[in-house]
């Protein structure tokens, strides 16, 4: 059986009152070559769930390990810079830049290096639809779906094995979103990454590999055949 | 490095507000340029000034001392009272003369004289019985014993004419042969006036006789080696007094006018003057003679750099001036830049966050605003030191104007209060230096030569660079603090 890349070790955690904890003791692994969806309903904590997964909050007890590292230990600097991608419901993109700058930004950042970055950005960028002319213009003069697309594209070119997305498909419409989702999970399979995506669509969550609902701090996970 | 290119990146993008920066920065570059250079340019043209002018110290008799010694002695004796002037030895004027900061020095002797071989140059209403109706105070040391002789000449003494104060203020010139040097003391020569030599057929390598106007058996035969030209007038009681004609002085080595005033004063001097290397030593070097073995309860010694307290006056305020012009719109601009690179720093909260989120490390987040705004800074010392030459030197003449133009109203104020008693012994001396410096207000320095140097420059870089920095650091500190889930979280 392969390691998991993502562990979640007697994970806890709480906002200010421990004894109300919003999960306690949770036990979960991720896969590489899985996409996964995260459900809940409002303040189940999907969204605090994610932070901690992607390395944007620390776990008040027990311990996170990518790839059998602890990421408290490592540092959660490190690992987002290092490991994980994260996507967000409103893009994340850097207002000022252009869709091509924006990816090559992130890609400096993560130290991520490719023989002539700029065809490669542009050929990713045109897999996800985006022409090379959209890829020259300031990202806010994208529509929403392509921003998501932009933003898609940046965590692919970082080239990280964990990327997390907190709604992404949240502000578009189910055209874009089934193509988003397509997106994701043509990620998790041919790309052989991990995906861990939030949504509150149950549509959406039937499409992915696993699903995990959240539910008054206790997880359940669900297989999709 | 990336987040050099980030700041290129948002700097083309934000086109506005890059520019706004930069006319700010710009603006607070000018000034504090401005204010840098007129505050080198004063400060050369003040050391040109000191340097030239240097200052001098003259070493005389305690005058007031002097006269309260006499007054105390007099209420236990009858009579009149009568002031004893007590020479200074040559002793004490050369220790004082071998301390630091002497650039050279002059001694003064005054002696009154009678012509004997030739005619003095008559003034209007003096007549030569003017003894019979009249007494004429002349100076020299017999005036000293409150004796009231008859005098037809003026004999200065001194070291070195060249030095002697009607000549190193222009008043006089020589126009024949040579002054009186170092070297002539102990012999029997002296520069006349030229209206003095005309009238009599007087040419350089003559002889004239004059005779003590104390002791007509002391007679001196003058070999003539120069002759001079004044461009003065006299006083107003040159009218009436013969020896205070400016014809009828004449310049002669100290020794010479010590044998006139007779043999007490052989080896002495009543004054001496001591030109400084730089005005800016006087006080250190009336310290240092003040611990000498010379008897400061009889001499004292009197700081004359009136003249280049005049002409620097008007610029030191402008130095002044620039000095605070640099503090207050360096301090002012810093807290303005820092204000505005805070609220587009704040505004930016959100870029923050993502590349934090991305994983991008805090310190090249801050590199990033600072380099943006390090990047106007460079073009805002550029373009200051374009513009700043000729804004400072408006600027900088303007205010020097102004100042002239105050200080020569402090200066009409004064004359009419009067600077203060004449000098001693013929009009000499630091009172009328005082006097002659008050008349000439147009002495003081009315511009300034304005040039931006590259030390300016430097200095406006690096008080650029530290406002630049400071106006990033602060705001970005603040927020790199935060963790990007909250920065992101409160934009959602």
């Amino acid at each position: 059986m392969t390691a998991p890349l993502l562990a979640f070790k007697n994970v806890g955690y709480w906002y200010t009152d421990k004894q109300n904890p919003l999960f306690q003791s949770v036990n979960i692994e991720f896969y590489k070559n899985t996409f996964y969806t995260i459900t809940g309903t409002s303040g189940s904590g999907k969204t605090t769930f994610l932070s901690l997964a992607g390395g944007l909050d620390k776990a008040k007890e027990g311990d996170i390990e990518y790839d059998g590292k602890s990421i408290r230990k490592m540092g959660l600097g490190n690992f987002r810079h290092d490991y994980v991608s994260i996507i967000f419901q409103s893009y994340n993109l850097i207002p000022y830049m252009t869709a091509y700058q924006n990816i090559a930004s992130a890609m400096a950042i993560t130290g991520k290096k490719v023989e002539n970055q700029e065809d490669y950005i542009l050929k990713m960028l045109a897999k996800v639809g985006i022409s090379e002319e959209q890829a020259k213009q300031r990202v806010l003069t994208l529509s929403g779906g392509q921003q998501q697309r932009v933003a898609i594209t940046r965590a692919f070119c970082c080239d990280t094995d964990l990327i997390v997305a907190d709604e992404p498909t949240g502000n578009l419409d189910d055209k874009t979103s089934k193509e988003i989702v397509k997106l994701f999970t043509d990620l998790a399979h041919q790309e052989n990454k991990c995906v861990i995506m939030v949504t509150h669509d149950p549509q959406i969550a039937a499409q992915s590999d696993v699903t995990i609902q959240l539910s008054n701090g206790s997880f359940r996970m669900l297989q999709h055949v | 490095m990336n987040f050099l290119k980030r700041a290129f990146w948002s700097m083309k993008a934000k086109k506005g507000k890059t520019l706004l920066q930069l006319v700010i920065f710009t603006v607070i570059c000018v000034f504090v340029l401005s204010g840098l250079t007129i505050q080198s340019a004063a400060k050369a043209s003040s050391e040109l000034a000191r340097q030239e002018l240097g200052g001098s110290v003259t070493l005389q008799v305690d005058r007031e001392a002097a006269m309260e010694k006499q007054q105390s002695e007099q209420s236990e004796s009858d009579g009149p009272p009568q002031f004893t002037s007590t020479p200074i030895s040559l002793d004490d004027a050369e220790s004082i003369a071998a301390l630091d900061h002497v650039k050279s020095y002059n001694y003064s002797v005054s002696a009154s004289a009678n012509a004997e071989d030739f005619d003095i140059i008559e003034s209007s209403t003096s007549t030569d019985d003017s003894s019979d109706t009249e007494t004429e105070q002349a100076p020299g040391g017999d005036q000293g014993r409150g004796g009231m002789v008859q005098a037809d000449l003026t004999v200065n003494g001194t070291l070195t004419s060249d030095e002697a104060e009607s000549f190193s203020d222009g008043e006089a010139e020589i126009v024949d042969g040579r002054g009186i040097e170092e070297s002539d003391a102990g012999s029997n020569v002296a520069v006349i006036e030229q209206t003095l030599a005309e009238e009599n057929d007087l040419e350089v390598g003559d002889t004239i006789n004059i005779s003590s106007a104390s002791d007509e058996d002391t007679t001196q035969e003058l070999e003539i080696v120069g002759i001079y030209e004044t461009s003065s007038a006299g006083s107003d009681q040159a009218m009436n007094f013969s020896f205070l004609n400016p014809y009828n002085t004449i310049y002669v080595p100290y020794t010479a006018a010590n044998t006139l005033k007779g043999e007490d004063y052989t080896d002495t001097v009543e004054s001496v003057t001591y030109q400084m290397d730089d005005a800016e030593n006087i006080d250190a070097f009336i310290a240092a003679a003040e611990k000498t073995d010379v008897d400061f309860d009889v001499y004292q010694l009197d700081a004359n750099d009136d003249l280049y307290q005049q002409m620097v006056g008007p610029i030191e305020n402008v130095a002044s001036f620039a000095k605070n012009i640099v503090y207050l719109v360096t301090i002012a601009g810093a807290i303005i830049l820092a204000l505005i690179v805070m609220l587009s720093i704040r505004e930016r909260k959100y870029e923050m966050g993502v590349l934090m989120a991305i994983g991008e490390k805090k310190w090249k987040l801050a590199g990033q605003f600072i380099t943006e705004i390090v990047v106007i800074a460079i073009v805002a010392v550029g373009l200051s030191s374009i513009f700043g030459n000729p804004i400072a030197n408006v600027l900088g003449n303007q205010l020097l104007d102004q100042q002239t133009t105050a200080s020569a109203e402090t200066t009409t104020t004064s004359m009419q209060q009067g600077p203060g008693g004449g000098g001693p012994m013929g009009g000499g001396g630091p009172g009328q230096a005082v006097s002659d410096a008050f008349s000439q207000p147009s002495e003081a320095i009315s511009s300034l030569n304005i040039n931006v140097t590259w030390e300016n420059i430097l200095i406006l870089g690096g008080i650029g660079l530290a406002v630049a920095i400071i106006a990033a650091l602060i705001p970005s500190i603040s927020i790199l603090r935060l963790q990007p889930k909250n920065i992101l979280t409160k934009q959602e």
